[in-house]
């Protein structure tokens, strides 16, 4: 057998690690400052994708003022959020952040008021990028609410394990079959230019990949730069870390705590949206479930509150899951998962506890 | 005790409120026999779920273990009787008939797990003799068992197909033991995890039964499934003059009654066994396990022992529940193990109350009772001009929403107790 058809799982491997790694660095901090194996996370990844679709949809087919003024209004509510949780200033990085953001929004919409829709082949893609960054945002929106409503309460009454995962199982449900009414049970298709895919010594690495991959490094390094160099990071870390003791030294635990939500709801609605470009452009409502094992392998292979871990974990299992037999995909990811439990249950780059 | 008559009146009154409730809409149709049956039906389903969440029960209840994956145990009891009878008949059989020597190995293996799930319930019998009289009386079951196994296999001929002849018994028996078999490896790989750990492990564990059940098409026919189960309480229902006279006195079809009949007693063996488990010595250990799992030990008590115990015993109960489903509806398909079946056994335990087995029967009523007068209000002209359709999605909200709500507003469920084991602390 030659080079190429080694090199093409891995390379596909790669990049379905990339997308696993985004959803797993939200899971980790969830799971390693919250105490909470969310089910609900890999339904988040659908919400994200689906908001994304439908933003899309309607920006694309001319009704513009709909998707717009609901984009508008989400981040009208994500700052009335912001400042009613911080009721301080708000810190440097967030006015960076939603001020970046809503540039981004602001331009990307006016370059596309600009050039009809379907005037040129690249507007369909200019349109998705409104549309990820729309939905990205409603992602953000409803994990932010989600905080709040359930699980806050929640962790406030001093819930136990079994009820938190018990509560996120009922979330999961509702999340996953509200789209499906909402959408209806069908697969749907993003708007796209057909991709084109090219040759390098005989593996295909089509251009949505590229994209994936690209998009999952830069952002990877932001989550460095991010967890390294800002306060918020180093808190999130340090709550991860060994939460009383943070606590003890003055972080305030709520407040990082929707933080986490938000970077978590981002990373994984980028992923939702990444997942289905190398899907075909495909949307299922199934779509997030049907990762939710495998991002749990990466976030317990990485080890728990490990956002490096979670990354490499990713990068692991996807590679696992595009190597070996596709229709047993989800095997290669459990397999991982047992072994990892049973061999190394603090994880590679975990310690013990 | 007053507890206990409370914990009574709220599942009879369940009981009348849904299935009241249900045959109100059945005076609206016209069709009087179709009417009973449906009530049938609807007790059938009931019946399953209220199974699944019996052993859900004990696992999550009494021992404190989170399994995700129940519904993979239910598919391979529900898949090892289907493909073992339609399959290995041929082989099988004759070759026990003829004593070759691997069928000795099979016997042994089917009489090893079922002996060891006897040995688990004569524990409470045997929980005053010492620990040497404990396995002897756990070898002389499984011994007991293989006697009564080979007996039954060979002392009947094989008879027409669905008839209850050894092949099916056989089958049952193979359900069973590979469902307790699959609970015995997943515990042992799984028990000494975080329970956080165990739930996802479980359900990863379901998804890869799901996708060989999918794949393995030469054992299970792929994703067309295996039709023609034989079910033999339809055929002997459709073949016993008494129960045709018995059905038609009542106005309903012989062979829901029969089924109905045969999962209304599976579920009373099942929790009448439990409640005894439960009150026993071993029961009371369980609980102790739960609560705090080294003081148990230091009382000389093998916690990985007993929670092995109570997730083989929630499996065989699962498997028992697939083979009723099976024998309900004659054919089984990858898709009727999706995980959506363990969430709504969940929803049903959660809603019930945690660690109080009435509580399991008196959630699966209530849920099932809940679909299906939706589903019948949701039918009656008014709404059938909107095109609402109360399942699937609609069922599953419901189900996530008891589950967020229950945990939130009322964490020990309709009948538990908050100084049993609830979900709130």
């Amino acid at each position: 057998m030659d080079l190429s058809a080694w090199l093409q799982p891995v390379a596909n491997g790669l990049v379905f690690g990339a997308i696993l790694a985004l959803c797993a660095i939200g899971l980790t901090l969830i799971y390693g400052i919250l105490n909470l194996s969310t089910f609900a996370h890999g339904d988040t990844l659908t919400f994200g994708a689906y908001m994304a679709f439908l933003f899309g949809t309607s920006l694309y087919l001319g009704a513009r003022i709909v998707p717009l003024a609901l984009g508008v209004a989400i981040v009208i509510g994500l700052a009335v959020l912001a400042d009613r949780l911080w009721t301080r200033k708000l810190a440097r990085l967030e006015r960076w952040v939603l001020a970046g953001f809503a540039l981004a929004l602001a331009l990307d919409a006016a370059y596309v008021q600009w050039r009809q829709p379907g005037a040129w082949l690249g507007t369909t893609d200019r349109v998705l990028v409104l549309a990820t960054l729309l939905g990205i945002a409603a992602t953000v929106l409803l994990s932010v609410l989600l905080e709040l409503a359930l699980w806050r309460p929640l962790r406030r009454r001093g819930a136990t394990v079994l009820s938190l995962v018990i509560a996120s199982l009922g979330l999961s449900l509702i999340l996953r079959n509200a789209i499906q009414m909402a959408f209806g049970g069908d697969q749907v298709s993003l708007q796209r230019t057909v991709d084109a895919s090219r040759s390098y010594l005989g593996v295909y690495v089509s251009n949505a990949q590229w994209l994936t991959l690209a998009l999952a490094a830069l952002v990877i390094l932001g989550v460095h730069l991010f967890m390294s160099r800002t306060r918020t990071g180093k808190a999130m870390r340090a709550l991860a870390d060994n939460r009383d003791l943070a606590r003890v030294c003055g972080i305030d635990v709520n407040r990082v705590v929707v933080h986490v939500w938000v970077l978590a709801a981002a990373l994984v609605a980028l992923a939702g949206v990444l997942l289905c470009l190398n899907q075909n452009n495909s949307l299922r409502t199934d779509m997030g479930f049907n990762v939710i094992i495998p991002i749990f392998a990466a976030v317990l292979l990485g080890g728990i509150g490990s956002p490096y871990g979670a990354m490499v974990g990713g990068l692991v299992v996807g590679l696992a899951m595009r190597i070996g037999p596709a229709k047993y995909d989800i095997a290669w990811a459990f397999l991982v998962l047992v072994a990892v439990l049973i061999l190394r249950p603090q994880g590679i780059l975990g310690r013990k506890a | 005790m007053r507890r206990g008559v409370r914990e009574w009146l709220v599942l009879a009154g369940t009981l009348v409120v849904v299935f009241g409730g249900l045959s109100l809409f059945g005076l609206m149709s016209p069709d009087h026999a179709l009417r009973g049956t449906y009530l049938l039906g609807v007790a059938m389903t009931v019946a399953i779920y209220a199974l699944l969440a019996l052993g859900l029960s004990v696992e999550m209840g009494y021992a404190g273990l989170l399994n995700f994956g129940h519904v993979a145990f239910m598919g391979l009891g529900a898949y090892g009787a289907a493909v073992f009878v339609l399959k290995q008949r041929d082989a099988v059989v004759p070759a026990l008939q003829g004593a070759q020597p691997w069928a000795f190995a099979v016997i042994a293996l089917i009489a090893l797990c079922l002996g060891f799930l006897v040995y688990a319930l004569a524990l409470q019998v045997a929980q005053r003799f010492a620990k040497r009289r404990r396995v002897a009386i756990g070898i002389a079951a499984a011994l007991g068992l293989a006697a009564a196994i080979y007996a039954g296999a060979t002392m009947y001929p094989l008879g027409p197909r669905g008839a209850l002849n050894a092949t099916v018994f056989l089958g049952v028996l193979i359900g069973i033991a590979a469902s307790t078999l699959a609970g015995l490896v997943v515990g042992l790989a799984g028990l000494r995890l975080r329970e956080d750990y165990l739930a996802i492990a479980t359900l990863g564990f379901s998804q890869v039964v799901f996708l060989l059940t999918l794949n393995e098409a030469d054992i299970t026919n792929g994703s067309q499934g295996i039709q023609s189960v034989p079910r033999p309480i339809f055929d002997w229902a459709t073949h016993t003059q008494w129960m045709k006279d018995l059905a038609k006195h009542w106005n309903v079809l012989p062979t829901g009654l029969a089924n109905a009949a045969m999962g209304i007693l599976c579920v009373a063996i099942a929790f009448v066994l439990l409640e005894t488990l439960a009150r026993a010595p071993w029961g009371r250990v369980l609980k102790a396990i739960r609560e705090d799992e080294d003081v148990a030990a230091s009382l000389g008590k093998n916690a990985l022992l007993y929670k092995l115990q109570a997730l083989m015993i929630g499996s065989a109960l699962a498997a028992v529940a697939g083979i009723l489903f099976i024998w309900n509806v004659a054919s089984v398909v990858p898709e009727d193990f999706l995980a959506i079946v363990t969430f709504y056994s969940f929803a049903i335990l959660v809603l019930g109350g945690v660690g109080n087995h009435k509580g399991a029967i008196v959630g699966a009523i209530l849920i099932w009772g809940i679909f299906e007068l939706a589903g019948n209000l949701t039918s009656l002209p008014f709404f059938t001009q909107h095109h609402i359709a109360f399942a699937g999605p609609p069922q599953a909200i419901l189900v996530g929403l008891v589950l967020i709500l229950v945990v939130m507003l009322r964490p020990q469920g309709l009948v538990g107790s908050k100084e049993e084991m609830s979900l709130g602390k």
